[in-house]
């Protein structure tokens, strides 16, 4: 019998569900000991997927730098079919590597096929001069990583995609919005729709809904965190509106189909806040605030605060991975700048320090104890 | 039955992504194979774009460069000597060409030829002939207005 090696975390999980079936009677000691002696240790297989996702990393910001770095030395037609050659070679390799073998080596084959088909958009473009300053081009690799990523099945190469996603929706948005909390809502209905998609997911590809769902909670974070600050010029746009009723569409639908309708209704009310935020214009101006603009930031900081503090109890709750980390690092980084808006006019030099220093220990302190709180109360 | 479908996947994925880069090079590809050759004045500003490197950012002196709202515009071109210039934006489309066909966001006239590509060297060299006036743009322009700028050559 051929014992397979799997990550710590991986045999102690299945080494306690083993053990809640025999106290439940579906297994005996001897069936116990025989499923547990074909599984073992193995530290390696982490450490593999590490180096293989560095490489597959850099082979990739070589390829895009390599195109960037505009070889004149050959013709633009040869450094096109060059990187093509590249894309598809690695797109075939992939799936002759997963036809073979699972696992970390065709998905960081998969990583570097993403990457040189951002190099084949990015050297078409070069030699066509399409000018520069312009999201498409992102947004035309998005899309054929994303289209790559669902035909593969891969997670690796959808962590990309969704990587370049946000990344394109972000530019877009700042490039079209007349103003930032335009933005704002943008990022926040982004939020909504990939929540609900990740939700979907989980029914039928939960390897994917560990991806979506992470970028719904990071495009919310950062939705709040723009809309915190007052927008004088805030309009809700037609394009908005559209926007929020797809996710709305969207959210109903996930509610149907799956069982978790606390997480959206938890995005929509996220939604709902940065909206009704981004529409509250105080009186006053930003040298001389008023009462109103004190209570609105207050407000803003409550509605952060309590956000992260969601995304933590549910990332402990359901061990989500990634976004007890994201909600604390989030929650450290608008602590900072609330800071900074707040003190930095009232204290000059070393006393803006001190001050800043002291609400720094104060928020890691809370971040701790409020995650030891969050693991005791949800254990 | 997974295993056949996979391949097929796949290959529609490559395709599809082939597809976005047509349309997304459409607007350059198109007057380079299509188009009619022109040449222009140009004056030189000088980035760099984290995935396509080096540039030298152009300004046409003899294109318009303010409008009065944004939206899409069209230049007419006409003959100045040995080069062309632009005449007043309209928003109706001429019904003689060439013209170019270009956006504006508001107060500025984008027709897609303000950067040319070059490796960085060569980029420093170029901006300095450019600021000297010792340059022109030669663009491709297809019938639809759209251009291309195919590279830049002495005056």
């Amino acid at each position: 019998m051929e014992t397979a090696q799997i990550p710590p975390r991986r045999l102690d999980w299945l080494r306690g569900e083993m053990a809640a079936w025999q106290a439940d009677g579906l297994i005996d000691g001897e069936t116990a000991a025989r499923i547990a002696g074909r599984y073992a240790y193995s530290r390696r297989l982490a450490l593999e997927r590490l180096v293989l996702f560095l490489g597959s990393a850099f082979v990739g910001v070589g390829l895009i730098w390599t195109v960037g770095a505009n070889y004149e030395q050959l013709s633009p037609l040869a450094r096109f079919a060059g990187i093509v050659v590249i894309w598809l070679a690695a797109v075939v390799g992939a799936e002759l590597l997963a036809s073979r073998v699972s696992g970390a080596l065709p998905a960081a084959v998969r990583v570097i096929a993403v990457a040189a088909g951002g190099g084949v958009v990015f050297q078409a473009a070069q030699s066509l001069q399409v000018p520069a300053g312009d999201s498409t081009l992102l947004g035309v690799w998005a899309g054929g990583a994303l289209a790559y990523a669902y035909a593969t099945r891969g997670r690796a190469p959808l962590l990309v995609a969704a990587g370049l996603g946000v990344g394109w929706y972000a530019w877009w948005a700042a490039e079209n919005a007349a103003s930032h909390g335009v933005v704002a809502c943008a990022m926040l209905v982004a939020a909504g729709f990939t929540t609900a998609l990740a939700l979907l997911h989980e029914r039928w590809t939960p390897a994917f809904a560990e991806v979506w769902r992470p970028v719904g909670v990071l495009l919310a974070l950062l939705g709040l965190y723009i809309a915190a600050f007052p927008d004088r010029d805030f309009r809700m746009t037609n394009a908005l509106w559209a926007g929020v009723a797809v996710t709305v569409v969207a959210a109903a639908v996930a509610v149907r189909l799956g069982s978790q309708s606390g997480q959206v209704a938890a995005m929509l009310g996220i939604l709902a806040a940065g909206v009704l935020l981004a529409l509250w214009q105080p009186t006053g101006s930003a040298t001389e605030p008023s009462g109103e603009a004190l209570v609105r930031a207050v407000a803003g900081i409550v509605c952060y605060v309590l956000a992260a503090a969601w995304f933590a109890v549910l990332g402990t709750s359901r061990e989500l991975p990634g976004l007890v980390p994201m909600a604390a690092g989030a929650l450290v980084v608008f602590v900072t700048t609330q800071s900074f808006a707040l003190f930095a006019p009232l204290f000059s030099g070393a006393a803006l320090f001190l001050v800043l220093g002291v609400v720094f220990l104060g928020t890691g302190v809370l971040v701790y104890r409020s995650r030891r709180l969050i693991t005791k109360v949800t254990a | 039955m997974r295993l056949r479908k996979r391949p097929v996947a796949v290959a529609a994925a490559v395709l599809v992504q082939a597809a976005l880069l047509a349309w997304a090079v459409l607007p350059q590809l198109s007057p380079r194979l299509t188009g009619r050759e022109y040449r222009l004045a140009v004056a030189p500003v000088d980035p760099i774009d984290p995935f396509r490197g080096a540039y030298v950012e152009l300004s046409y002196p003899g294109l318009p460069t303010g409008v009065p709202g944004p939206g899409r515009y069209y230049v007419p071109l006409v003959r100045d000597g040995a080069l062309w210039k632009g005449a007043e934006a309209v928003k109706e489309r001429p019904a003689r060409q060439p013209y170019l066909a270009c956006e504006s966001p508001g107060g500025g006239l984008d027709c897609g030829l303000g950067s040319f590509f070059v490796s960085e060297d060569r980029a420093r060299a170029l901006e300095q002939d450019v600021a000297a006036g010792r340059l022109t743009a030669v663009i491709r322009v297809d019938d639809r207005g759209r251009a291309a700028l195919v590279h830049l050559q002495p005056r």
